[in-house]
C-alpha cells in the first residue's frame, strides 16, 4: 500500500467515535493548559498523561498528541494577551503580539496566532505524511558538530537582532547561558556546578519560573508605572468583527508562515532542537530577510504570523524522528517516548511496518486535531478578548497570583517563587537600563543543547575543532555565524567609505 | 544605574570564570565541566569592561534609571502574598491578596472587591488544585488551628 492508502486507513482508525472524542477533547485541555502561565507543553502532557493509563495504545497515543497540538494553540495565548509566554516557543510570539494588544490588536494576534498554527501544523503534518521516514534520515545527518554550529548560528544572532545595542543583547544571551550552567553536569558524572553550596540548586534553574518573573512580574510593574486606570488595551473598543483578518493582513502574514512552516518544520525533525529553537530562528530568519524586519517587535502581525507558524510546524517535526527513528526530538516528545514505551511499542524505523495501524491512525487523528484545534481556538476569540477589557485594577493583581501560584506549581517549591520574584526584578532593571529581556531567556533554553553539542563533538574529534569545518553542514552554518558577527562592521565600513566618496565628490 | 548593572556583570562574570576553571576548562583533548561558564564568563567580563571604560570616558555617569514608586507596589506586594502564603496557605493568601490590593490600592468598593477576589480564588482552586492537582500548602496557622 501507498502512503496515501494508509493515511485513509489512518482516518478510518482515527475517525471511531471514542479516537474522535479524545482528539477534541485532547484539544480542549491542551488549549487550556497551553494558555495557563506556568504550565506549557511537557507538563501538560505529563500532567495528563495518567489520564490515559485505561485507554488503549492508539487511542491514548491520539489524545497525548492533541494535548500536545493544544498546547501549542494555548501558549501564545497569554503571551498575546498578558504578556506571559504559556511556554517557550511562545516568547517570540509575545514579542510582537503583546504590543498588538497593546495598540488594541489584540483580537487580530489571536487570529493571526490561530491561523499560522493551523497553516503550520498542517504543512508538518503533509510533510510528515510524504517523506517522514526520509526526512528522518536528513535529520540523522546533524550530528553534534551541526547542531552545535546551528546553535552557535542563532546564539549569535540573538543579541544584536533583538536589541537596540548590540553589546547588551550579546551580554544578555551570554548571562542566560550562564545561568544555564547551574546544577548537576551529567556530562561529568553529575558534577554540581555553580550551586554556592545549596541542594535547592542542584536541580538547577526552571525555565518557568524565569519565564514568568522576567515576563510576567516585569510586565505588571511596568503597568503599574502608567497613569491610566483603564485596562490594558487603555480603553481602546474591541470588536470581534474589527479582529478578524482582512484581506491586507492575509497578504502580510502569507510569507512570514511559509517561511515559518518550512523551517520550523525542518528544525523540528532535528533531534534535540525543539519548538522554542524553531520559532526563535524562524523569526530571526524573517526579520533579516524581509521589509518589515527593522519593526518587527512593536507589533507586527508578521512577528506573530512567523513564530507561531514555526512553532506549530516544529512540533509535528519532532514527531519524525520520534516514530522513524525512535529519536524524540523535543522535551515534550519524550514524554511521547515514554507513553509509547508504557504501552509496549517500540519507536523506530519498524514501527511504520509492524504497528502500520497505530502510526498511520496517528498521523490521521494529526489532521483531525489540528482542525479541532483551530476550530475551538477562533470560537473562544470572543472570551479570551474579554480579558484585554478587566481594568488594570483587577487584572494586576490577578497576574501576580497567576505569577505566584504558575512559579509554584512546576515543583511545588516555595524557592521557585522567591526566584520567580527576584527575576523579576533584576529584568525590571535591565529592562529599563536598554537591556533586551528575550535574549537571556531564549540562549537560557538553548544553552544545555549547545554544550552537550559542543562537548560531544570535542570528545569525538579528540579536541580538534576541525570537525567544525570538515563536515559541510557545520561549515556552511559556520561560515554564516561569522557572516553575521562581521556584517555590522562591514555595513559601517561601508556607509563611511560611500559617505567618504561623496564628501569627495562634493 | 549603568554603572551598578556593569559592576554586577564584572563579578558576576570573574565568579563564574573562577568556580568554571576549578570544575576544570579542557582535560585529555575534550572539554570539562567549566567550559562554557569559562568562556561566556570571559565574553561578558570583555563586554562589560569596554562598557564601563566607555562610561567612564564620557564622564556619563548620572543615573539614568527613574524609579517609579508604584513600580515597586506589585514585588511588594508579591512579597506580602509569599507571606500569607506561609502563614494561612494558598488559597486564603490569594482572596486576601485580590482583596486587599482591590480594596486599598485600586479603591474598588467592599462588595465588588469581595466577590470578584471570591470568584478569582475559586479560579486558581480549581484549575490548580482539583484539575492539575498541584498540592497547596495549608499555612502555618491553619496547622495550627488543625
Amino acid at each position: 500500500m501507498n502512503n496515501f492508502e494508509l493515511l485513509m486507513q489512518g482516518f478510518h482508525t482515527a475517525f471511531s467515535l471514542i479516537n474522535l472524542t479524545v482528539a477534541i477533547g485532547g484539544g480542549i485541555l491542551g488549549l487550556l493548559v497551553g494558555a495557563t502561565p506556568g504550565l506549557g507543553g511537557v507538563t501538560g502532557v505529563a500532567l495528563l498523561l495518567p489520564m490515559t493509563f485505561k485507554m488503549d495504545p492508539t487511542t491514548a497515543i491520539i489524545f497525548l498528541s492533541a494535548i500536545y497540538f493544544g498546547n501549542m494553540y494555548g501558549g501564545a495565548y497569554s503571551g498575546i494577551l498578558l504578556n506571559i509566554p504559556g511556554d517557550s516557543p511562545a516568547v517570540m510570539t509575545a514579542l510582537d503580539g503583546y504590543p498588538m494588544s497593546k495598540q488594541g490588536k489584540g483580537g487580530k494576534a489571536l487570529f493571526a496566532a490561530n491561523v499560522s498554527s493551523f497553516v503550520g501544523g498542517t504543512f508538518g503534518i503533509i510533510t510528515l505524511t510524504i517523506f517522514g521516514p526520509v526526512l528522518a534520515n536528513i535529520g540523522l545527518k546533524f550530528g553534534p558538530a551541526e547542531i552545535t554550529a546551528l546553535i552557535l548560528l542563532a546564539l549569535t544572532s540573538i543579541g544584536w537582532l533583538l536589541g537596540e545595542e548590540f553589546s547588551k543583547g550579546i551580554v544578555a544571551a551570554a548571562l542566560g547561558i550562564l545561568l544555564s550552567t547551574i546544577g548537576i553536569d551529567s556530562m561529568a558524572g553529575g558534577m554540581p556546578r555553580y550551586t554556592f553550596g545549596t541542594v535547592t540548586l542542584m536541580g538547577g534553574i526552571s525555565f518557568i519560573p524565569l519565564v514568568i518573573g522576567m515576563f510576567g512580574m516585569t510586565q505588571v510593574m511596568e503597568l503599574m508605572k502608567t497613569k491610566e486606570k483603564d485596562s490594558l488595551t487603555t480603553g481602546r473598543r474591541l470588536s470581534v468583527r474589527e479582529s478578524l483578518l482582512d484581506k491586507s493582513d492575509v497578504k502580510r502574514i502569507s510569507l512570514p508562515i511559509l517561511k515559518g512552516s518550512v523551517l520550523g518544520n525542518f528544525i523540528g525533525f532535528l533531534p534535540g532542537a525543539g519548538g522554542t529553537a524553531a520559532s526563535f530562528l524562524a523569526y530571526v530568519f524573517d526579520k533579516k530577510t524581509s521589509k518589515h524586519g527593522k519593526d518587527m517587535g512593536k507589533g507586527m502581525i508578521e512577528g506573530v504570523a512567523v513564530s507561531e507558524s514555526a512553532n506549530n510546524a516544529a512540533a509535528v517535526g519532532a514527531f519524525v524522528p520520534l516514530l522513524c527513528l525512535g529519536i524524540p526530538g523535543s522535551a515534550t516528545a519524550v514524554v511521547l517516548f515514554g507513553g509509547l514505551m508504557m504501552w509496549g511499542l517500540q519507536p523506530g524505523p519498524l514501527l511504520f511496518v509492524e504497528q502500520s495501524e497505530f502510526v498511520w491512525g496517528l498521523i490521521g487523528s494529526m489532521y483531525i486535531g489540528n482542525v479541532a484545534c483551530i476550530l475551538i481556538g477562533l470560537m473562544i476569540i470572543p472570551f479570551l478578548m474579554s480579558i484585554l477589557k478587566i481594568p488594570k485594577g483587577i487584572i494586576a493583581p490577578m497576574i501576580v497570583v497567576i505569577c505566584i501560584v504558575g512559579a509554584y506549581s512546576i515543583n511545588n517549591s516555595m524557592f521557585d517563587v522567591w526566584f520567580m520574584i527576584g527575576a523579576g526584578v533584576i529584568a525590571f532593571i535591565l529592562k529599563n537600563n536598554n537591556y533586551p529581556i528575550p535574549p537571556i531567556l531564549l540562549a537560557f533554553v538553548l544553552a544545555p543543547m549547545f554544550e552537550q553539542s559542543i562537548r560531544r563533538a570535542f570528545t569525538i574529534s579528540n579536541g580538534s575543532p576541525l570537525i567544525f569545518f570538515q563536515k559541510p553542514i557545520s561549515a556552511v552554518l559556520l561560515g554564516l555565524t561569522i557572516f553575521f558577527l562581521l556584517s555590522p562592521l562591514l555595513v559601517s565600513v561601508i556607509t563611511k567609505r560611500k559617505n567618504r566618496i561623496c564628501e569627495e565628490k562634493n | 544605574m549603568e554603572l551598578v548593572i556593569i559592576l554586577a556583570e564584572i563579578v558576576l562574570s570573574v565568579i563564574w570564570i573562577v568556580l568554571g576553571l576549578q570544575y576544570g576548562f579542557w582535560e585529555g583533548g575534550r572539554p570539562e565541566s567549566g567550559f562554557i561558564g569559562v568562556i561566556f564568563g570571559t565574553i561578558v567580563l570583555v563586554i562589560a569592561l569596554i562598557m564601563g571604560l566607555r562610561l567612564l570616558i564620557r564622564k556619563d555617569l548620572k543615573i539614568s534609571f527613574q524609579f517609579n514608586k508604584s513600580s515597586a507596589i506589585p514585588v511588594l506586594a508579591a512579597v506580602l502574598c509569599v507571606i500569607f502564603i506561609y502563614l494561612f496557605g494558598i488559597v486564603a493568601a490569594v482572596f486576601l491578596f485580590i482583596a486587599l490590593w482591590m480594596r486599598f490600592i485600586s479603591k474598588y468598593a467592599w462588595k465588588k472587591t469581595i466577590i470578584v477576589s471570591l470568584i478569582f480564588t475559586l479560579f486558581v482552586y480549581g484549575v490548580f488544585r482539583l484539575w492539575l492537582h498541584v498540592p497547596f500548602p495549608t499555612g502555618i496557622v491553619v496547622e495550627l488551628l488543625l
